[in-house]
């Protein structure tokens, strides 16, 4: 997306959401909504890009979408995901219980029942931040690994900088971490693990850092973060994939998948990339069904700055190197 | 245990669970990126190991700084955590 464009949405944004909050939630959604509809009613060259991206999208999938209908969703649904949890600010926990409907809590139960801690697996289909802000509403244990998300609710907020050897802060990453950081980085998550707290974490992030694979998506070859597979792999707590399907009426789907466990073996025989390549598969499958909710998925291309080309080229000759010795 | 013989007893374990081959030497200098080689994944595993193996924990500072296998003795000989192999 450009980021013009971006920006103007963002500081829009930040100054109708206060507005909207005095509106029941899900209404304060779709009015969200709307505005990106509107956009892309009025906005001409938007709408072209949507299109098009939108079509690409369908030749990829080898589905058959209406292209404006879908493209007028997603103007709509992008912006409400950019939104990301700032709705649900000033709400009672059973306020915001109504706008879930929650499908699979069993199978995040079972695997908490393991006493292992939860790799709850997340992604940027849908309104990706909602089910950290859920799990968080549970009163469950909950510590994001990823980069510091910025403009989410002052409830999420209120725990990022808390210090300790648990503390969420020291859990944010950089794409910048060497190999010691990014060793320091996996060793708090497992310590957090080990404490048996769910760790929310994003299985679709383009990543060219430490623990990345390439796999196909949407036609394209990517480079993508395996960090999750290997937290799995090295503390042995199970992976809940969650996702969070944002709805016409401004609510909220949101649905956990049965866990399964990534093996110690696995991260010794380069299974990492199956591991990825299922999880993207099962993010295909569900934008092929619902493509209103890809947010910005059809946007998506290759980096090709040539630092991070060269980058990558290192790894792989250090990695054959090492497997030649 | 003198630091002759823990050394010996450090870069065995360095050894086994990065699978280091027998020709790497490998020296209290030996960094851990730009000598052996080890990437980020290898060095976690290992860092479990000697958590598990010395009943240690090591502080998130710690690992920033531990750059070569003499910090790592060093760490283990220090006083974070009573090694039960001392």
């Amino acid at each position: 997306m450009h980021r013009r464009g971006l920006n103007v949405r963002k500081q829009l944004l930040r100054m109708v959401v206060p507005l909207l909050r005095a509106l029941p939630a899900a209404r304060a959604s779709r009015v969200v909504s709307a505005i990106g509809r509107s956009e892309y009613t009025m906005m001409p060259k938007l709408r072209l890009r949507f299109d098009a991206a939108v079509r690409h999208g369908q030749e990829q999938l080898r589905t058959h979408w209406d292209v404006s209908k879908v493209g007028r969703e997603l103007a709509g649904n992008q912006v409400r995901w950019r939104t990301r949890d700032l709705l649900l600010d000033g709400l009672a926990d059973d306020d915001v219980a109504t706008l879930f409907d929650v499908r699979g809590r069993a199978h995040l139960d079972a695997a908490l029942a393991e006493g292992r801690g939860v790799v709850l697996l997340g992604n940027h289909f849908g309104a990706h931040m909602m089910p950290a802000h859920w799990t968080k509403r549970q009163g469950l244990p909950l510590r994001l690994f990823m980069e510091r998300p910025h403009h989410v609710s002052r409830y999420l907020q209120a725990e990022f900088d808390s210090e300790g050897p648990l503390g969420q802060k020291k859990l944010f990453i950089s794409r910048k971490a060497d190999t010691t950081e990014a060793a320091g980085s996996i060793m708090r998550a497992t310590r957090v693990l080990k404490a048996q707290m769910v760790l929310y974490i994003a299985g679709d992030v383009r990543w060219t850092g430490q623990y990345a694979v390439t796999a196909r998506f949407l036609g394209r070859e990517f480079t993508i973060s395996a960090t999750w597979a290997v937290l799995s792999g090295l503390s042995g707590a199970p992976v809940v994939p969650v996702f969070c399907h944002m709805m016409e009426d401004g609510t909220h789907q949101l649905e956990f998948l049965a866990s399964f466990h990534v093996t110690a073996a696995d991260l010794k025989s380069n299974r990492l990339d199956e591991h990825v390549q299922r999880y993207l598969d099962e993010i295909e499958s569900r934008v092929a069904r619902d493509p209103s909710n890809s947010n910005e998925y059809f946007f998506w291309s290759e980096p090709d700055d040539p630092a991070v080309v060269h980058r990558r080229f290192e790894r792989r000759t250090a990695i054959s190197a090492k497997d030649k010795a | 245990m003198d630091d002759a013989t823990r050394l010996a007893e450090i870069s065995a374990l360095v050894r086994t669970v990065t699978k280091l081959p027998e020709t790497t030497l490998v020296t209290a200098e030996s960094t851990f990126t730009d000598d052996l080689g080890i990437d980020s994944l290898d060095l976690v595993a290992l860092f479990l190991e000697v958590q598990d193996q010395y009943e240690i924990t090591i502080d998130d500072d710690q690992i920033g700084s531990m750059r070569c296998v003499g910090d790592l003795l060093r760490l283990v000989n220090s006083g974070h955590g009573d090694s039960k192999a001392a």
